[in-house]
């Protein structure tokens, strides 16, 4: 069952009178429990893609469906809480950059969703267990800057499923960690992925990680040159 | 206009903060300052207590030599005296020294004259309420002191009236039917001429 | 884990910034604090002083000096009298309550000083003056009884010029009558202290100024209405009204002036901690744009980033307002003196009365104000995108 498609995806950018085109048409499908890996050179397309599949972005054009709701239509623009409920039903985000509250605790961090999702209740076990998965229940009061690259990123994974989202958006995730820590978050995204069935988009260039991708997304100038 | 300078006025006087003058100062001591010594070019003023110089030992040494004690609401340790030293360019020429005194019907506020030496050069009663007043602020009786030292009145008893030497015996009363303000009088020079030698040594001291 | 926790720490971030906000919004809170204390302390001891005369209205002969310090000034002369009868005829009005009699006289005396000076006596009546001054106290003994004719009461700095202590004989200059000393008052810090008491019969009789008065002290039923009784008295032949309903809307109207001056000051300072709050919020916004588009990521609204910002602008506030209503009171005695300083009339007892209902309007003006300021960086911080936000690290 297709959990995403994607029908004529288009984004322009106005940049002063030029237009650029950063995805152009693009099409394709992601089915529930897949790693799907998307590639592709920089400026290829592949960030401005997984914004608009993850809801952080409108696209020009195009439809988008995921679960079965249609989330775009033919360029009809959504408000940012519109897109905002989106988010907080279906997507984890971690990014390159690891983004956490440096003034909050590992585990204050892991609960800053919760804070505003009011329809999200966090328990206690629930915490403990995210916290086992990624291995940093013993870090869980100590500061952000206490923690190494590697363990900044578990702790990123951990917020990012902390509301159980059914799709986890990685863009460059093991970007700014080294090539240890690097194979110990594609080993837990892996890990997710089988044990949760959580679906991941996962945006990378390096090649080596795209390999645990079971669906393959290659970019070029905005558009899919490779899907299988 | 007027109105408001009144209303200012009365408020002004219900406010201000007035500060108790307890000693015993010349009422224009520019002026008195010439009016005994003409010859003089300047003077000083220096502020003395008891309580300062020398507390309660100092006290009980002044009750000794004058032979009575202080007593009263006014007569007491932390009284501040004024003790005037006059120069005539850096030499000093004499004192003026007064101080309070409870008489019969009110304050007396006896003053001294001293030459450097300590010898009384004039007699001044500043304020007087008595019904003798005019012969006890005369010239005459004024003049009779002229020329007394501490010596004279070392034997003097202030409580009996009794003692001193001839010339203090000499000293007469204007009226000798009266004789409660001039008593007064005779204890305040004794009392003024200890004072004054002991304010002057503190002050050669420093 | 809840929104003001999050914002709460935000403001720990940078402990210095937050510090010297406060502290802005702290000295702003301070002065709006004490002015408005003072605005109520000096209008309630200026209305306690006032009732401390407790006269509302002399009555005095037209031109008369009534006040001691003038009197000295023209030498003891330009003293004016009005007949003893007044006294029967103010009775009469409805609207007085009691009235109470007196003869200043100013007499000279050859034996005070080289060329003699003037002493003040002040004649009262012993029935009504007391009552009239209840806030007079005595350092010994009494006030004279009601028929006593040869009885003085003293002012303190008078009985210490004096050396009298009660019991003691006194006599006035030109007079052999002697008075015995019935009471010495504590010091006042008014003409008072200085000041000679004797009953009015006596000193009338003294220097033969039998039937004549110089001022009539008049206390008001509380329910009269003091303006139309004043024009009543006008009536009067020769004679002034000074009430003290007009001395102290004079002070009241020359301290408004100056209090307008300082509330535009406090105003401005108002400002400024305002665009301070406004400043700091905002530059912590702009620094945290990345972080707030990640929260919008992580499901957070525009609604919800509007109220944690406006929650920090809240805490910054309230902070800076409760230290400055601490340092205003913590304070207030210095700001007191200060202001002795500075004004030219200022009443006894406490100028500044800072009470509950000033300090819990300084704080809601002091939040509300600074919550206004962070009104626009809150709206700027609910306007980011989080795409943006995202890529501006790119």
């Amino acid at each position: 069952m297709n959990l995403i498609t994607a029908t004529g995806l288009t984004k322009i950018y106005k940049r002063g009178s030029e237009e650029v085109r950063a995805l152009d048409g693009v099409s394709f499908s992601i089915e529930k429990g897949d790693i799907a890996a998307v590639t592709g050179p920089s400026g290829s397309g592949k960030t401005t893609l997984v914004n608009i599949i993850g809801c952080l972005d409108n696209p020009s054009s195009g439809v988008l469906k995921i679960d079965g709701n249609e989330i775009f239509k033919d360029g009809a623009s959504f408000s940012e809480s519109e897109l905002t409920k989106v988010r907080r039903k279906f997507f984890g985000y971690i990014f390159q950059k690891f983004f956490l509250l440096p003034t909050l605790t590992v585990k204050e961090n892991i609960l800053v969703p919760s804070v505003f999702q009011k329809e999200l209740t966090v328990t206690q076990e629930k915490i403990n267990e995210v916290l086992e998965i990624l291995g940093i229940a013993r870090r869980k009061n100590h500061l952000p800057y206490e923690l190494s690259g590697g363990e900044m990123q578990r702790v990123a994974i951990a917020r990012a499923l902390i509301n159980s989202p059914e799709i986890l958006i990685a863009d460059e995730p093991t970007g700014n960690l080294d090539s240890k820590r690097s194979q110990e978050i594609q080993e837990i995204l892996t890990q997710l992925n089988k044990e949760r069935k959580i679906t991941i988009i996962l945006v990378t260039h390096n090649p080596e990680f795209a390999k645990i991708g079971n669906k393959k997304i290659e970019m070029k100038d905005g558009k899919i040159t490779v899907e299988n | 206009m007027k109105k408001l300078m009144l209303s200012l006025l009365l408020l002004s006087a219900l406010c201000s903060q007035s500060f108790g003058a307890v000693g015993c100062d010349l009422n224009d001591p520019d002026r008195d300052v010439k009016r005994f010594f003409p010859q003089s070019t300047g003077y000083k003023t220096a502020y003395m207590s008891v309580d300062k110089l020398g507390g309660e030992t100092l006290l009980k040494e002044i009750e000794e030599k004058l032979g009575d004690n202080f007593s009263g609401l006014y007569e007491t340790i932390d009284v501040p005296y004024t003790l005037y030293t006059i120069y005539q360019k850096d030499k000093i020429i004499g004192y003026i020294h007064g101080i309070n005194q409870k008489g019969q019907y009110g304050g007396l506020q006896v003053f001294l004259v001293y030459l450097p030496d300590l010898t009384i050069e004039d007699f001044y009663c500043q304020k007087l309420t008595s019904k003798k007043a005019k012969e006890l602020r005369s010239r005459e009786f004024a003049l009779q002191f002229n020329g007394l030292t501490f010596k004279d009145f070392e034997n003097y008893d202030p409580k009996t009236a009794q003692g001193g030497s001839d010339k203090v015996k000499a000293l007469k009363n204007p009226n000798p039917q009266d004789d409660a303000d001039f008593k007064a009088i005779l204890r305040a020079v004794k009392k003024n001429l200890i004072l004054t030698k002991i304010f002057i040594n503190a002050k050669e001291a420093k | 884990m809840n929104i003001f926790q999050i914002s709460y720490k935000n403001l720990l971030r940078r402990k210095t910034r937050t510090f010297f906000t406060v502290t802005g919004i702290m000295l702003s809170a301070w002065v709006l604090v004490t002015l408005l204390g003072f605005n109520r302390g000096y209008e309630n001891s200026l209305n306690n002083d006032i009732d401390a005369m407790g006269f509302q209205i002399i009555l005095t002969a037209k031109g008369c000096p009534y006040e001691a310090a003038t009197l000295m000034l023209k030498g003891g002369t330009g003293l004016r009298y009005m007949p003893q009868s007044i006294v029967a005829d103010v009775d009469k009005s409805p609207e007085v309550s009691k009235t109470s009699a007196m003869l200043m006289h100013a007499e000279f005396d050859p034996n005070k000083g080289e060329n003699g000076g003037t002493s003040i006596y002040l004649g009262i009546d012993p029935q009504t003056y007391p009552e009239m001054k209840p806030y007079l106290q005595f350092q010994q003994g009494a006030w004279f009884n009601e028929n006593s004719q040869d009885e003085i009461v003293l002012g303190f700095e008078a009985a210490e010029l004096e050396q009298r202590e009660i019991g003691d004989l006194m006599i006035l200059p030109g007079s052999e009558t002697e008075f015995k000393v019935a009471g010495i008052l504590k010091r006042t810090g008014t003409q008072d202290d200085g000041m000679i008491f004797l009953p009015l019969k006596a000193l009338q009789k003294t220097f033969g100024k039998e039937g004549q008065l110089t001022m009539l002290g008049i206390q008001l039923k509380r329910e009269a209405d003091a303006n139309l009784f004043e024009e009543e008295l006008y009536k009067l032949q020769d004679v002034q009204v000074v009430s003290m309903a007009q001395v102290k809307n004079t002070i009241m109207s020359l301290v408004t002036s100056a209090k307008v001056i300082v509330l535009s000051i406090a105003f401005i300072a108002f400002l400024i901690a305002m665009f301070g709050v406004l400043n700091t919020v905002l530059m912590s916004v702009f620094e945290r744009y990345q972080e707030i588009g990640i929260l919008k990521s992580m499901g957070a609204l525009p609604s919800d980033i509007f109220k944690m910002i406006l929650i920090e602008t809240a805490l910054l506030c309230s902070l800076g307002a409760a230290f400055g209503i601490i340092f205003s009171l913590a304070f207030a005695d210095a700001s007191e003196k200060i202001i002795r300083y500075f004004l030219p009339f200022t009443p006894n007892g406490n100028l500044i009365a800072i009470d509950l209902q000033i300090a819990a309007l300084s704080f809601a003006a002091i939040a509300a104000i600074g919550i206004i300021g962070g009104i626009y960086p809150s709206i700027r911080a609910a306007q980011i995108r989080p795409l943006e936000a995202i890529r501006a690290n790119d």
